[in-house]
């Protein structure tokens, strides 16, 4: 028996070393490895150059922190979505969570005129909450695959958000709740504060402790983590949890920008996170994907929008542009993965 | 050996490719972006109208462009703008739904230095933080459409009185109808204050007849609508008339009419599009309460052109609807046409 303990543990050890992030194999600065860890990052640098030639107003402060701005509602559900995404599994519920949450704040203080504090405690808890429940679907129904109970979910944490609200959009939400999506400190906008130190934390969280890598590991393989003695289930409830949490944070962050709580706050939302992930380096197949490259893939698309708008460009080619950079996003990264194998 | 040195070339290759291919995107990038920037007229989405050095820059921002009633908006604006040598932008997101996306463009034409802001704002409070954000800046903005009730420093709110047109529908189908009669009515997005006050107005109209309504939510939307009309067929196969909020809708209800052999049925339309008078003109719709886009595009720019002139605006101006029947859909067509030919 001790014996067996023993060697599972040993097992969990492998199963850690494997997990544990490259970076820890030893720092080699070869041209190579720079392109290929801050590949993103070239791409965000060079796309701000070009939208800079093409809008003399894009690089000014005022419009920089625009983008800040525009870029921290999706980049707190992107950094939600990487988790679900690093196990090789997918949150489709996000957008919807969002506006449940918002329509349940909104109705704590709004209509029923409650402290905003616990407004703000409402809204989390719900959104954590649903996320829960997308965790407890996917692992005690044991449903193959989380697309299924987040499509599932998408469509009835919306219709909830629509009958508790009777369809309409909630208004007037009390200074607290409006503080975060609304004001500044000096000239940096509090959301975007609000997303630096959700990185730093979800850094943290992915790379310090256990469970964070436990995560990489239930992506790289779900079978080979379970047998090395990972509670499986536990991590996925807790990501899909912390999933449904951060869209719920967005969700704040939509209230103080808006003014308001609608129920169809946050359709399609969701896709821009994948995106935003994806583009971040991410891979489908999970076991892959870290916290600064969702950044900038999140950054990424508000910069593109950003840029387009100030450009002039239509909506309707903006989504078209959006949609080439995912695909060259992936198919760089499986150029590189092909260079990288041989 | 040699197998080695095929394996180096060949991942020389890829990193070549690699480089090469982000090269290609960058290029291609700023192809679309300068033809994008230099277009001038055509059927772009987003032209700038107008000799470089004008005087004014605007920038109209509507609900989205994907529909011909945005694009009569947007012809009766460009006509406007050429007429006062106003450089102009019209923009909106892609769909009607994305009202954060729109808050964003109003927010980066700020940054870019529009002189006057001409918006028509889907979710109204939502764009109230940024409306007076560009108060305090100094940039007068007019309201079209849908108005901002709480933004108290507008020039002026030009649109349709929604109540009063949907008054107008109930009145003309008033005789057709007896007491205790059902009447479908086909709504937008519930919540939208423009539906409600549609619904509303047309409801008013019928009080004294004891008509028993069936209210239905099709968000706008033309698929949606034909389930909504052969479910209430199913439901309610006794319905004596049906109203549509929007065309797009009654085209829809007509759908789903003729699935269930049922196209006798007399349909009331709203908005007055291209496909909507045509269906007048086809006899599938009876009477299509007209909204004048044109009109409201082309005042819109009028008045924040006066504005900027110093002169007197009135507060809110009506633009007018007009009930269109077989009568005088002929002429209201070509008028149309002539609007959208140019």
């Amino acid at each position: 028996m001790e014996e067996r303990i023993k060697n599972v543990e040993e097992q969990i050890e492998i199963k850690q070393e494997a997990v544990i992030p490259p970076e820890k194999e030893g720092r080699k600065w070869s041209p190579k490895t720079i392109v290929d860890k801050f590949g993103a990052l070239f791409g965000l640098i060079g796309l701000s150059i070009i939208m800079t030639i093409l809008a003399p107003t894009f690089m000014t402060v005022d419009n920089l922190m625009n983008v800040a701005r525009q870029a921290s509602i999706n980049a707190l559900l992107s950094l939600g979505m990487l988790l679900p995404i690093i196990t090789a599994g997918i949150d489709l519920s996000v957008g919807s969570i969002l506006a449940l949450s918002i329509v349940m704040g909104g109705l704590v203080t709004v209509t029923w005129g409650m402290s905003p504090i616990i407004g703000l405690i409402a809204l989390l808890v719900i959104g954590a909450l649903a996320g829960l429940i997308n965790g407890l679907l996917l692992t005690k129904l044991r449903l193959p695959h989380p697309f299924i109970s987040t499509l599932g979910t998408m469509n009835v944490y919306r219709g909830l958000a629509l009958i508790i609200t009777g369809a309409s959009p909630i208004f007037g939400f009390p200074l607290l709740m409006n503080y975060v999506g609304q004001e500044s400190i000096s000239i940096v906008p509090v959301s975007f504060i609000l997303v630096i130190v959700v990185a730093i934390i979800m850094h943290i969280f992915l790379n310090r402790t256990a469970t964070g890598r436990y995560i990489y590991a239930i992506g790289g393989n779900k079978e080979a983590a379970r047998l090395s003695g990972i509670p499986v289930d536990r991590v996925l409830i807790i990501v899909y949890t912390v999933s449904g949490f951060m869209a719920a944070l967005g969700g704040l962050v939509l209230i103080g920008r808006t003014n308001s709580a609608s129920p169809i706050a946050g359709l399609t939302y969701e896709l821009d996170a994948i995106a935003a992930v994806i583009i971040g380096g991410a891979s489908f197949f999970g076991g892959v994907g870290t916290v600064i490259g969702t950044l900038i893939g999140a950054l990424i698309i508000a910069v593109l929008r950003n840029g387009l708008n100030l450009i002039g460009t239509s909506s309707d080619l903006q989504t078209v542009v959006i949609g080439v950079v995912i695909i060259l996003a992936v198919f760089v990264d499986v150029l590189r993965r092909k260079g990288a194998k041989k | 050996m040699g197998k080695q040195v095929y394996l180096n070339l060949g991942r020389t290759i890829l990193m070549r490719n690699y480089m090469k291919y982000l090269a290609f995107f960058t290029v291609i990038l700023l192809l679309v972006a300068c033809s994008e920037a230099n277009s001038s007229g055509g059927d772009n989405s987003a032209d700038s109208i107008g000799e470089e050095n004008d005087s004014y820059k605007f920038a109209t921002v509507l609900m989205t462009l994907s529909s011909e009633y945005w694009q009569m908006h947007k012809a009766g604006a460009e006509d406007a703008a050429k007429e006062f040598g106003i450089s102009l932008d019209v923009l909106g997101p892609a769909d009607e739904t994305q009202f954060e996306e729109q808050v964003k463009i109003v927010e980066d034409q700020i940054a870019s230095g529009a002189d006057a802001l001409i918006i028509a704002p889907s979710l109204p409070e939502a764009m109230l933080p940024i409306l007076n954000q560009a108060d305090n800046e100094n940039i007068p903005v007019v309201l079209a459409d849908a108005d901002v009730e709480e933004f108290e420093d507008k020039v002026t709110f030009i649109g349709t009185e929604n109540y009063d047109a949907g008054k107008l529908a109930g009145e003309y189908i008033s005789e057709q109808l007896e007491d205790g009669d059902k009447v479908a009515i086909i709504r937008g997005q519930l919540g939208a204050k423009v539906h409600d006050e549609r619904t509303n107005g047309f409801q008013d109209a019928l009080k004294d007849k004891n008509i028993e309504f069936i209210v239905q939510d099709a968000q706008s939307d033309r698929v949606k609508a034909v389930n909504i009309m052969e479910n209430v067929l199913t439901s309610n196969s006794d319905v004596k008339v049906v109203f549509a909020t929007s065309d797009e809708m009654a085209l829809g209800a007509y759908q789903g009419l003729e699935n269930n052999n049922r196209s006798d049925l007399p349909l009331i339309g709203f908005d007055g599009t291209p496909d909507g008078l045509q269906a007048v003109q086809d006899g599938k719709i009876i009477a299509d309460i007209a909204q004048d886009p044109y009109q409201m595009g082309y005042m819109a720019i009028e008045a924040a052109y006066k504005a900027l002139q110093g002169e007197e605006v009135e507060k809110r101006i009506d633009s007018g609807v007009n009930v269109i029947t077989n009568e005088n859909v002929e002429e209201e067509i070509e008028k149309i046409n002539g609007y959208l030919g140019d």
